[in-house]
């Protein structure tokens, strides 16, 4: 009779053991820890209030869950004047300790999260609601992440101890249930992008994709992507992406996948010694329009009507000094603009270092803008 | 000169005033004690000032509960808390901020936004400077399509700080702006003590619009120099202890991939540590030859050894752990190996698309060498 009990009382245990176990899953099958980042290079949100984390020290992508759910439909607009002192203070340094490496808005609630770095390397994960800072703890967090140091396809016995790849993450994303991420090696010269499906398993496949762009149809290079975005032309689902040298390439979503040699198509040239850093898309009457923040350029928009309309690629030699070819853009009048993000359909939010030297985070409106 | 004077002792007469000085030194001591029990202190984790301690006792009648919302951390003359964890440790409160407190600065203690002390972290007068080990490429002449440099630094580095800190000179007249490239973040490796520059890779390549426009970032027969401000400063805030300057001169257009077939290998001989040595016939990209390189015997184990890249790195020296042993060797090389104008040993920088490419595309080249 007691071992009779004994069993019974054990199944119980059992049973409530996983109901316990089935209550507490994450839909996207996080788990609860110390999210072990090392680094932010940068931030996208995904479905439900996920912020993907680009951790470039330790060659992984984070996904948290900030569990800021709550929609909102229109966004309050943002000013916060010499943002970069606030923050400093809020961390008790001064401006000059620490740098903002990212923003992104959370497309459900409108809410900002900033990464930044103090100058010994501490990243920082802040949230902002108004002139309110607050810290997002790594600690006790439901996160799940995803190595990307080795080279995906290459077996272990392929690899023969060659070490791992130290690469700098420039730009993360997602889309069509995938994260996707840009890196920059600082060893070779050349393109390492990948289509990493969301949720992350333990086995995974990811997608590793060599990119090509043409110049004018005469020289073809493998280059490495600086920032892009994802949108929908002519009923199909791209990739638009620009290059360390500024030219603007479309790549079919469907065509990237795994060890496929890509070629996409070149669609304008943003001119010289510049740098692209971050893109948005807006919408205003019906039509969709791509910004771009430049290093040494002004944002930059175009229309999406002119790049499904131009259907060639960049054939002829430009002879113009400083001209840009392709698809027509228009430049704003907002230069030296660090990091952009979508705040809702109508607005972008704007980190700009000002000529006074004064660094604002604004909200540009589409009206202002288009 | 320190001068030491000695005096004849009577210890009879020395016992009193030593009891009576143990006696003080104790009471000195109870007091030293009682009083720091009581003061605000920083908490230090090695050289790294990650908190600050409140003795409960300065902070009579406040609740755990309340303590976030009493007790502020916050520089002068601001009135932003500083974002922290508060603990409570044995008989103390401590404060952790998010990142470190900064040397240098004094920082206020306010219960209830009363000052109840400010505390000054000191400067680190123990810390080492940083210096500019070297810049790759070596070489004192370079190709016109030169790609990218390295500088290597003996400490971690601030990032960000690149364009402002580095800057060319051509012909000894003018700072020329826009030869590398803008890149946020940079290109640093773990340790932060490489940077990686790239030129401007749109001016570099053939027939792109920068290029066009502006030509290359260098110009053939031009003479440059490399100038590292020594304002630059390491991650614990010490500048450089120099300028660190170097010359090279611009040549000809590197249009040709690297060819492993015509490396020139120098066998070791067996049951020795001697150095193999490969003379690489111009010079090559000297991070990638210490990472795309190996050597593994015939059976596919890989021997352990360090590597070590000789002059304008175009030698590269093997140096084994343990002795070779008499028999067939391969030297095996990722095919992302480039030269200094970042030619691979599969592709060109650019591609002529009106010229036949390399048919081959491999992901390693190997050469094999007998050792006997």
């Amino acid at each position: 009779m007691k071992k009779l009990y004994f069993f019974a009382a054990g199944c119980a245990a059992f049973i409530l053991l996983i109901a316990a176990n089935k209550s507490t899953k994450h839909p996207y099958g996080l788990k609860t820890g110390t999210a072990a980042v090392q680094s932010i290079s940068a931030l996208a949100f995904g479905p439900d209030g996920i912020l993907f984390i680009g951790d470039s020290r330790s060659a992984t992508v984070f996904a948290i869950d900030t569990k800021d759910k709550t929609s909102v439909e229109k966004a309050a607009a943002v000013e916060i004047k010499n943002i970069d002192q606030k923050i400093a203070a809020a961390l008790g340094t001064e401006a000059k300790n620490i740098r903002i490496l990212d923003i992104a808005v959370n497309p459900l609630s409108k809410k900002i999260y900033c990464a930044v770095q103090s100058s010994d390397g501490t990243p920082v994960l802040l949230a902002l609601e108004g002139d309110k800072m607050q810290t997002i703890n790594f600690k006790d967090i439901a996160f799940s992440n995803i190595s990307i140091a080795n080279v995906p396809g290459e077996d272990a016995k392929d690899k023969g101890g060659r070490p791992l790849r130290d690469q700098s993450i420039s730009d993360l994303g997602y889309a069509d249930g995938s994260v996707l991420v840009s890196g920059l090696s600082n060893q070779e010269f050349g393109s390492t992008f990948r289509k990493i499906a969301f949720p992350f398993t333990e086995k995974q496949e990811q997608a590793s994709l060599e990119i090509f762009h043409a110049a004018h149809g005469k020289y073809e290079t493998n280059s490495p992507i600086r920032t892009f975005t994802t949108a929908e032309l002519n009923g199909k689902k791209y990739l638009v992406a620009s290059y360390t040298c500024t030219p603007l390439v479309l790549f079919a979503l469907e065509e990237l996948k795994p060890g496929k040699h890509v070629k996409g198509r070149t669609v304008a040239e943003f001119g010289a010694g510049n740098s692209p850093i971050d893109m948005v898309t807006l919408k205003k009457d019906g039509n969709s329009y791509l910004f771009m923040a430049n290093s040494n350029r002004p944002v930059m928009r175009v229309n999406y009507k002119s790049i499904e309309t131009y259907e060639g690629t960049l054939t002829e030699p430009i002879k113009e000094s400083y001209a840009t070819a392709g698809v027509n853009f228009v430049t704003l009048p907002a230069v030296n603009v660090l990091q952009m993000d979508k705040l809702d359909e109508t607005q972008v939010l704007v980190l700009q270092r000002r000529a006074n030297g004064d660094l604002d985070l604004w909200t540009a409106t589409g009206d202002r803008w288009i | 000169m320190d001068i030491i004077v000695t005096f004849p002792i009577n210890h009879k007469m020395t016992r009193l005033p030593v009891i009576w000085g143990l006696v003080f030194s104790f009471l000195f001591i109870g007091c030293f004690e009682k009083k720091s029990d009581q003061m605000v202190a920083i908490e230090w984790e090695g050289k790294q000032p990650r908190g600050i301690r409140i003795p409960l006792k300065l902070l009579p009648g406040i609740s755990y509960d309340s303590v976030g919302q009493l007790v502020h951390i916050q520089l002068p003359n601001t009135k932003t808390p500083i974002l922290g964890e508060y603990s409570i440790m044995e008989d103390a409160l401590l404060f952790r901020p998010v990142i470190a407190f900064t040397r240098g600065l004094k920082y206020e203690v306010r219960i209830s936004d009363k000052l109840l002390s400010e505390i000054e972290i000191p400067l680190d007068s123990t810390l080492t400077v940083p210096e500019v080990g070297c810049i790759f490429p070596t070489s004192d002449t370079v190709p016109l399509n030169l790609l990218k440099i390295y500088i290597l630094f003996s400490k971690p580095m601030q990032e960000g700080q690149s364009l402002d800190k580095i800057k060319v000179i051509r012909n000894r007249l003018d700072t020329i702006p826009s030869v590398f490239l803008d890149l946020q973040p940079e290109l640093w490796n773990k340790q932060r003590t490489i940077l990686t520059l790239w030129l401007d890779p749109g001016r570099i390549k053939r027939d792109l619009q920068p290029n066009k426009a502006m030509g290359s970032p260098l110009q053939q027969g031009a003479s440059y120099q490399i100038l590292i401000r020594k304002d630059w400063r390491d991650v614990e805030g010490v500048p450089l202890a120099n300028d660190y300057r170097q010359n090279f001169v611009v040549g000809l257009r590197d249009s040709l991939s690297p060819a492993t077939e015509s490396w020139k290998i120098h066998t070791p001989k067996p049951a020795t540590t001697q150095p193999l040595k490969i003379e690489l016939q111009e010079s090559l990209d000297y991070v990638l030859l210490k990472n795309a390189v190996r050597i593994h015997d015939d059976k596919r184990n890989v021997i352990n050894g360090d590597i070590e890249i000789g002059t304008e790195e175009k030698i590269l020296v093997f140096i084994p752990s343990v002795a070779w042993n008499a028999g067939k060797y391969w030297v095996e090389v990722e095919s992302r190996l480039e030269d200094l104008a970042g030619n691979n040993l599969n592709r060109l920088f650019d591609k002529d698309l009106s010229k036949p490419g390399k048919g081959e595309q491999k992901q390693v080249y190997k050469r094999s060498f007998h050792v006997q």
